[in-house]
């Protein structure tokens, strides 16, 4: 059930951005307006989603510790 | 508090980072000319469109196509089309015009240089921005030319990133995905430091637990640059991925780096695991080196710095780009160092318990 979550929230990670910029894409090229700053902008989220999973990681590893589940060890 | 003072330096840093990396507006850049073909004899109506340009008034504006390093064909009439586009009126001038195409030490020269001056805006230009084609006058005299002397535009002032065509605002990246190659690169320098120790003292476990966390936080850095390098490259090269040399290196190396961790996992004996892995990280760090900074140099890349391509040279020394590209460095660097330190706290107490079990 766990793998499923996760596979979900990655699927919907990518697929609802690609949704949304679908819609978008008629009126505006997003990336390519303004100067392409969007382009920061979406450098900026890849860095602080790699930060936040790290911090799932690490998360996941107390929990264990935690949980004194030893044959986990 | 006092053994925390470098983790208030890496907020204080990075904070001034994502503000200065992100509100310092980028300087005047011409980004757009038409036509771009002039002809001898015309009277051009040149078009010129200028990015984050106010151009309101008029009378203070000075433009000129520069031909070489002392002569100009300098406007006839300015006018503005919008805040920040400009009509510019110029006399191509029959006869032989003396265009510099390359310079003295045999470099390609810029001219003709577009110049455009306005004490608010600053001084703006663009390299070989229009092609003259140059013609005798139809009824043969050889009018003397009229070009005007090129004096030098005050020096811009303005606290602005440098305005690059196709790079534009991606500038900025310049303080987020560059940070990541050289924080990954010091802290695996760290991680084959602690892996050098665990080989000289292979009774102490704990250089182990430092090499691996390291490596850890080096890996996801070296994927963060990656990912973000990709959407970079779409947007200025146009490919997530076009196989270029800097590219394929990089994945190479992270894959290598990868391998580190199967191996790691497919040893029950602890102590057999960091001996055997941290010979491994001495030889993953080993090929890291040529593949990132020597192969891509050998090789025609579109990365900068590598291939005869400009290094960050031409805008890394803009004093401006450096104010916020060395803390943003020092500030990255010292996060990952930060985020490595908790893992290996984490790893040694899981280290403690499975010794008391």
């Amino acid at each position: 059930m766990k793998k499923h979550n996760i596979i979900l929230a990655i699927l919907g990670g990518i697929l609802l951005p690609q949704l949304l910029m679908a819609q978008d894409a008629v009126k505006t090229d997003y990336m390519n307006n303004m100067g392409k700053i969007y382009v920061v902008v979406g450098v900026l989220t890849i860095i602080f989603v790699g930060i936040i999973f790290f911090l799932i990681y690490l998360e996941r590893k107390v929990a264990r510790l935690e949980n004194q589940d030893f044959e986990d060890l | 508090m006092k053994k925390h003072w470098w983790k208030v330096l890496t907020v204080i840093l990075l904070f001034y980072v994502l503000l200065a990396g992100l509100l310092i507006p980028l300087g005047v850049g011409i980004y757009k000319v038409s036509p771009v073909s002039l002809n001898a004899g015309q009277a051009v109506d040149l078009k010129v469109y200028a990015y984050n340009a106010v151009y309101d008034n008029t009378e203070n504006i000075d433009a000129r196509i520069r031909i070489n390093p002392n002569e100009a064909i300098c406007a006839s009439e300015i006018n503005t089309i919008s805040s920040n586009s400009l009509s510019i009126k110029f006399n191509i001038p029959y006869g032989k015009l003396p265009i510099e195409v390359v310079d003295k030490t045999g470099k390609k020269s810029p001219f003709p240089l577009l110049e455009i001056y306005e004490p608010q805006n600053g001084y703006t230009s663009l390299e070989s921005a229009v092609f003259i084609k140059q013609a005798a006058a139809p009824n043969g005299d050889s009018t003397s030319l009229d070009l005007c002397k090129a004096e030098a535009f005050p020096a811009d002032t303005n606290t602005n990133f440098p305005f690059l065509n196709i790079l534009e605002e991606t500038i900025r990246n310049l303080f987020f995905h560059v940070p990541m190659w050289f924080g990954m690169m010091l802290i695996l320098l760290l991680s084959v430091i602690s892996s050098i120790r665990m080989l000289q003292q292979p009774d102490r476990i704990e250089h182990d637990i430092k090499a691996s966390s390291f490596a850890t936080i080096g890996v996801l850095f070296g994927i963060l640059g990656i990912i973000t390098g990709a959407l970079w490259a779409k947007n200025t090269w146009g490919a997530y991925w076009s196989w270029d040399v800097k590219q394929n290196t990089s994945a190479v190396a992270l894959l290598i780096y990868l391998a580190y961790f199967v191996l790691r996992s497919s040893f029950d004996d602890i102590d057999k695991r960091a001996r055997i892995s941290a010979i491994y990280n001495v030889f993953a760090f080993a090929t890291l080196i040529p593949l990132l900074y020597v192969v891509p140099r050998m090789a025609d890349s579109l990365h900068p710095g590598m291939g005869g391509n400009p290094a960050f040279s031409s805008y890394d020394l803009d004093s401006t780009m450096r104010l916020v590209f060395y803390p943003a460095v020092i500030g990255w660097t010292l996060l990952g160092f930060w985020l490595a330190t908790l893992l290996t706290r984490i790893e040694r107490i899981r280290q403690k318990k499975l010794s008391l079990y």
